[in-house]
Formats: C-alpha cells, sequence, structure tokens
C-alpha cells in the first residue's frame, strides 16, 4: 500500500453546510445557520463525530467517524442535521476504509471486492465468503478452488472479538487452501493491519504501521 | 501446517466525552452571576468557565416590573395587538377611503410615519420591530393556533411545521436581502409610495401577510422572518450595532452544564425560541427577536435582556458570520440603486431600456438587476484590492472554519466581514436620512388623515386643516439634519473599522496600517460623499 492510499482512506472529510458524501454513501448535512452550537447532538454521538467550528457557534461533523446511526438527528433542538446512508456499524466502517484504500492502488487487471465468490475447500463443504478480496478476474457464480494460479491473491477480514480466534486460524488456512498467499487481519478496535503471507507451507506476519480505525 | 500469529496490541478506545468550544478555561473558574443559582441538572464544573461567560452590559431584566411583565405569557401578544389593529386598519382605509394619497390615512401612516420610525428603532432596538411586527404576529398566533395563553406542544397546531430546508438555512439573511430588493422593485414600479393611490399600499400589506403566513404555515418557527421576510435582514443587520443586545445568557457555563434547554425546547410555559436562537451562544442581537420565550422557558432563571454601548457588538469577532457582511453588501448595492435612479442620467437609460422590453414606465427589472449587481460589485472593488494588494498568507493558513457558506474563511472573506460589518452604521443612518424629508415634510398629514376617520375634517379633502401643509422642519435643516446623520454614522463606521481592522487584519496583511489607515478613510469618504449627494439632490429639490 502506498502513501496514497493511506491518505486516501483516513483524510477526514469534513461536512458542513452543504451535505457532503463519502465513497461510502453516508451525507451529513449540517445547516450551519441553524446550528447554535449547543453541542446537544455531540452529547449523543457515540464515534465522537461531532465537534465545534474553531471560531464560530456551530458544529461540524467528521464523516470519516460519522456511522450515520441518526442519533443526533432527534437531539438537534432546530433539525439543522440530516443525515442519509446506511448506518455503518465499525466492522462496516473500517471495511469500507479498507475497501477504498486498496481500491485506489489496485492495478487496472485486478479489482477489489467485499461481495467474492465463496471458498469451498474440499474438507469443509460450507462455503466461506471472506469480508474483502482481491481478484484476478471476477467472475460471479463461479465456485473458485484451489489453482496453481493465485486467482485471490489477497484476503482482508475484519477481526471482531466474536470471531477473533476463527480468523487468525481455521478461516486462514482454508484460505490456504483455496491458494490465498496473503491474507490482512485488520483489528476492528484499533484498525491496525496485520499482514501474513504463505511461504514453503508456513505463515509469516508482521504489523503494518496503517491504521483503519 | 505451522503457523504464527499474534494478537493486535490493545489501542485504548477514543473519550467519549463530548467536544467542547474552543476556549480556554481559566484556571480560577469563580465567575458566578449574582442571582443566578449555580446549581442546575447538569452540574456548573468550575473549571468549565472562560472568562466571557458573563456578557458586558446591563441587564435590563433585574427592573423588578420589567422582568415582571417579561414574564407574562400575554406580553408579546400586548405589544403586537395595538399594530395588528393598526394595520388592518391601514388595510381597510386604504381600499375604503379617500382616493388621495396625501390625505388618505393608511398612505400617511405607511409612508410618512412608520417608513421613517422603523428606521429609527432599528437603530436603538435592534430587532424591536420585530417584537411587534403584525406580519409576524398575526401568521404565528394562526401557526400556534392561539393568540397567547398556554403553549401548543411543539409540531402541533395548523400547519406542517416543515424544518427549514438546508439551502435556505445555510445562506443566512442573504435571502432576505434578495426579498427587500423585490420589495423594493415592487414599491418603484408600482409607485406605491409615491403618489398614487391608496389602494396600492393596501394590496402591499396584504401580500406580505398572505407571503408570511403560507410560510409560517408550511415551516416551523419563525423561518418567515428568519429567512424570508423582506425587511428581516434590513433589520436584522442594520439593527447589529444597537444599544439593546438582546436575550442572552447570564452565565453561559449554566448554559453549557444545562441538560434540559428548555430555551431551546420550550417548557410548559414557553415555547423554544422562535428565532433558532441559543441564550448560550448569543453574541449578538441579529438573532434575537426579542420575543423573551428564553427568559420565560429558562428553568434556571439565566437568561436575562441587556443593552451595552452602541457599536459594541460589531466589534466583537466571535459569532461574525459572512452571510451579514454579504447581506449588507447587497442592502447597500440596492441602496446606490435608490439613490442613483432619481438622477437624469438613470432615467434615460431606463427610458432607452423600457424601449425595448416594452414596459410603459421604469425602472425595468432587468436594467434594476444588472445595475444594482454591478453597484455591488463596485462596492466590493476595494475589498477586492486590499486583499490582492496587501494580503499575507498567516503562519499555518488561516483558521478552518468548514466548508459553510456562513463560516468558511478565505482571505477575500477575511477582509470582507470586518469591512461590511463596520459599514452597518453608514448604512444605517443612510436608511434613516432617505425617509428623513418624508418624515419632516408630510408626517403632519397624518393627523387630519386620521381625524377624517372619525368624522372630522371637511368633505374627504381637508384643505382647511392647517397641519395638512405643516412641516416639523424645512428643507434646508432636513438637509443639515441627514447631512449631520451621515457623517456621524461615517464616523462611527470608520471607528468601528479601525478598531475591527487593527486586530484581525495585523496577522493577515502585509501593511496593517495602511489598510486600517485606508478602509477607515474609504468610510469617512463615503460618509461625505453621501452628505454631498443630499445635499445637491434634496437641496435643489427643496
Amino acid at each position: 500500500m502506498n502513501g496514497r492510499g493511506y491518505d486516501r482512506a483516513t483524510r477526514a472529510t469534513r461536512a458542513t453546510g452543504a451535505a457532503v458524501e463519502t465513497d461510502v454513501g453516508i451525507a451529513v448535512g449540517i445547516a450551519v445557520d441553524r446550528c447554535v452550537g449547543c453541542l446537544e447532538c455531540a452529547t449523543v454521538c457515540r464515534p465522537d463525530a461531532l465537534r465545534m467550528i474553531p471560531g464560530a457557534w456551530a458544529v461540524e461533523v467528521d464523516l470519516e467517524r460519522c456511522t450515520a446511526c441518526r442519533r443526533c438527528v432527534p437531539a438537534c433542538p432546530f433539525g439543522a442535521i440530516d443525515v442519509t446512508g446506511e448506518p455503518r456499524n465499525r466492522h462496516r466502517k473500517v471495511l469500507d476504509r479498507v475497501l477504498a484504500a486498496l481500491t485506489s492502488t489496485c492495478p487496472g487487471n485486478w479489482s477489489v471486492t467485499t461481495t467474492p465468490p465463496g471458498f469451498r475447500s474440499v474438507v469443509h463443504r460450507e462455503p466461506v465468503v471472506p469480508d474483502l478480496a482481491v481478484v484476478r478476474r471476477p467472475q460471479p457464480g463461479v465456485e473458485w478452488l484451489a489453482r496453481d494460479e493465485p486467482l485471490v491473491p489477497l484476503v482482508v477480514e475484519v477481526v471482531s472479538s466474536g470471531s477473533r480466534e476463527a480468523d487468525l486460524g481455521a478461516r486462514r488456512d482454508l484460505y490456504w487452501q483455496c491458494g490465498v498467499t496473503t491474507y490482512w487481519t485488520v483489528d476492528q478496535r484499533s484498525g491496525l493491519v496485520a499482514v501474513q503471507w504463505a511461504r514453503s507451507r508456513s505463515w509469516f506476519d508482521r504489523w503494518a504501521g496503517v491504521a483503519f480505525g | 501446517m505451522r503457523a504464527r500469529s499474534a494478537a493486535p496490541p490493545a489501542v485504548g478506545r477514543r473519550s467519549a466525552a463530548p467536544p467542547r468550544p474552543p476556549w480556554t478555561t481559566p484556571p480560577d473558574g469563580s465567575c458566578a452571576v449574582p442571582g443566578v443559582p449555580d446549581v442546575h441538572p447538569g452540574g456548573v464544573h468550575p473549571g468549565d468557565r472562560r472568562p466571557d461567560d458573563v456578557p458586558a452590559g446591563y441587564d435590563l431584566t433585574r427592573i423588578p416590573v420589567l422582568a415582571w411583565w417579561l414574564r407574562r405569557r400575554s406580553w408579546q401578544f400586548q405589544l403586537i395587538l395595538p399594530n395588528q389593529i393598526l394595520f388592518w386598519l391601514v388595510i381597510a382605509v386604504g381600499f375604503y377611503g379617500v382616493a388621495t394619497f396625501d390625505d388618505n390615512f393608511a398612505t400617511t401612516i405607511t409612508w410618512f410615519v412608520w417608513f421613517s420610525l422603523v428606521f429609527l428603532l432599528i437603530l436603538a432596538t435592534g430587532r424591536g420591530w420585530c417584537a411587534v411586527c403584525p406580519f409576524g404576529g398575526l401568521a404565528e398566533w394562526i401557526q400556534r393556533g392561539r393568540p397567547w395563553h398556554g403553549r401548543v406542544a411543539a409540531g402541533r397546531g395548523p400547519g406542517l411545521h416543515r424544518p427549514v430546508p438546508r439551502w435556505l438555512a445555510n445562506h443566512g439573511y442573504v435571502t432576505t436581502a434578495l426579498m427587500f430588493g423585490v420589495l423594493t422593485w415592487i414599491e418603484e414600479y408600482y409607485q406605491v409610495a409615491d403618489d398614487s393611490s391608496p389602494q396600492r399600499t393596501s394590496w402591499t400589506v396584504i401580500g406580505i401577510i398572505l407571503f408570511a403566513l403560507v410560510v409560517f404555515l408550511a415551516y416551523e418557527r419563525r423561518a418567515f422572518c428568519r429567512y424570508l421576510c423582506p425587511l428581516g435582514g434590513l433589520i436584522g443587520v442594520l439593527g447589529a450595532g444597537a444599544p439593546l443586545s438582546g436575550f442572552r445568557s447570564r452565565d453561559r457555563a449554566v448554559c453549557r452544564a444545562c441538560t434540559t434547554k428548555e430555551c431551546l425546547r420550550g417548557s410548559d410555559g414557553a415555547y423554544g425560541c422562535p428565532w433558532s436562537t441559543w441564550p448560550g451562544s448569543n453574541e449578538t442581537n441579529i438573532n434575537c427577536g426579542l420575543c423573551g420565550e428564553c427568559f420565560r422557558s429558562c428553568s434556571t432563571g439565566n437568561v436575562g435582556l441587556y443593552v451595552e454601548p452602541p457599536l459594541v457588538a460589531l466589534t466583537r469577532p466571535l459569532g461574525r458570520r459572512a452571510d451579514v457582511a454579504w447581506t449588507a453588501v447587497l442592502l447597500a448595492g440596492i441602496m446606490v440603486h435608490q439613490h442613483l435612479h432619481e438622477t437624469a442620467w438613470w432615467e434615460g437609460l431606463d427610458g432607452t431600456v423600457n424601449g425595448w422590453t416594452g414596459l410603459p414606465h421604469g425602472p425595468d427589472p432587468l436594467l434594476y438587476v444588472v445595475l444594482t449587481a454591478g453597484y455591488v460589485l463596485v462596492l466590493l472593488l476595494p475589498v477586492w484590492l486590499a486583499q490582492h494588494l496587501f494580503h499575507r498568507r498567516p503562519p499555518g493558513g488561516l483558521p478552518d472554519r468548514g466548508t459553510s457558506f456562513t463560516y468558511r474563511l478565505t482571505p477575500f472573506r477575511a477582509y470582507l466581514v470586518p469591512a461590511w460589518y463596520a459599514v452597518v452604521p453608514l448604512l444605517g443612518c443612510d436608511f434613516l436620512a432617505v425617509q428623513l424629508l418624508g418624515f419632516m415634510q408630510d408626517s403632519p398629514k397624518v393627523i387630519p388623515a386620521a381625524g377624517r376617520l372619525v368624522g372630522l375634517g371637511a368633505d374627504g379633502r381637508d384643505g382647511g386643516s392647517p397641519l395638512a401643509s405643516r412641516e416639523l422642519l424645512g428643507t434646508d435643516a432636513v438637509v443639515r439634519l441627514q447631512m449631520a446623520l451621515l457623517l456621524l454614522g461615517a464616523l462611527a463606521s470608520a471607528a468601528v473599522y479601525w478598531r475591527t481592522a487593527g486586530a484581525e487584519l495585523a496577522p493577515i496583511s502585509r501593511s496593517p496600517r495602511l489598510v486600517q489607515v485606508g478602509g477607515a478613510g474609504l468610510m469617512l469618504l463615503g460618509g461625505v460623499a453621501l452628505a454631498w449627494y443630499y445635499a445637491v439632490t434634496q437641496g435643489a429639490a427643496g
């Protein structure tokens, strides 16, 4: 991942006045003239996405933090906040940012998708769908099995507390059986990336200095 | 398969505490206001105070009689009712009274008395007129379904109570300035305020009332007054330097700690602020309609009605907004048009354009719009020149104030906003001076016109009344008064600019002193030019 992808993924997009839409479809508009800076919205904002504009009695929203939960909408006494877009939980939010970063850096003959076809190993007949995958030739509906040629060189899983053990164990091995050679796990809480790659039947790992939280 | 894995390092959660405004908390934060209980459901932490928590000025609600009156639910109703009666009388007399402009009560009281006194009221009290306005008053009664008694729950009562569209709200008072431009054109084209049929005055009043009613029934609170009233921006901007600074918090720390905010949401006995203003952040009287709802609703008694020295509010940097500056520019452009359309060259040009467009008389709407826009551009030229000649990028760049029309800060706006806030006193004096001649020379006509309503005077043509031709002041005296007023306004503008530019342009200007001197000099020059204009045109007319 180069610096450009990092910048795009972590750049704070702030919305004041006219609604500003992010790459992932969230738009927050604050009628700044109706905002009096009472911070009632900020008291209910869990991701801490609302803050005062320096030198003004009005708030702005950090769209990188906003999850479109809409708690702020009824909290505003003047109805000055308008939110559109699907609410995102933490998992989805981190995934969106990884997606944006990879999409911006991916070569033309590869594509990044959050809906890859399910992997199915010869052992486990249940298909397993990763959170995100980089694929060479996206062919919807085709069941991909292990090939000599790595059709899916990279799989990304956003690790949540409930799936931590499976993501870091059985799933990773399943992907390896299906030809995946590089596996990223992104910690949902901190947004840090653990990069693991398979070489000579072993997994090696290192921490990437990139935060997607 | 041998695998190595590692759990991600634990990273602390972000703070869930709400962000606070960017003020610095003083080390000793005890600045309680006498009479304000420092106990609140949210509590006031001593460290959560800043030096300007207690506003400067005198709190008029310390006067017991006034406080008692303001606490009455019917307070604003008592103010509006006489005006309401008068306005319906104006409408009726305009239709059914005598047909001559100078003898009709509707026209004389509207154009010779009210239209002059309203500017005096603006310069003295800010939105004092809005507190008694019959347009908004009537529409608000209908919106609430009752004139004064009790309180209708939020969102109840006749009407849709929709929130104001964001595109409208984000442009602040600019739309009201455009509406004022439209009203001015209607008034000039249909010669409503000139020697025309009194029915036109009645139709104008009815039109504004109907427009207000539609907006009040469609949108919540006083959206009409704040965003669409043709006089709303004019009153707010011209009165920004008035001594009456409106209702505001007695101690902002109490407001910040308040968790109920009845002033915004309403309480059992009072509505939430109809003007969408929070006393805790109110820095100016522009957004305060003086209705007193916040005073009545505040459960901690933390709201007061303040007076302060004139012009002080114009020098406060926090809360100074670009839409107010743009509104001042637009109003000035309209005013320049009003001055110049009396001249011969304009009438010649207007006649030529009317020949192309086929209109019987002027002002031609196309010419009106184009020329007014041209005047606005000319008025902006000094700001543009100052920015291009003297702007210096400060270390770290200009403060980031978001992307909104209201608060976005660019180099041009950094020069525009203090300059046009400073022009406000001169602009206000100009608006008042324009009306002085009519008031001083024609306002006595309202007395025989009123007498005719109750059967006094002759057969509808009261040629015998000495008041019909009586003047309060002769033309020469009026012109001298106008010139004095304009020079006073120019001095006030120059003083405001001297103070604000000295503080604000120093970090962003290569030669701040030159900008300061140049701007103040331009304002003085503008005042002198206007005084000369009045002396030439009105002196000659007299």
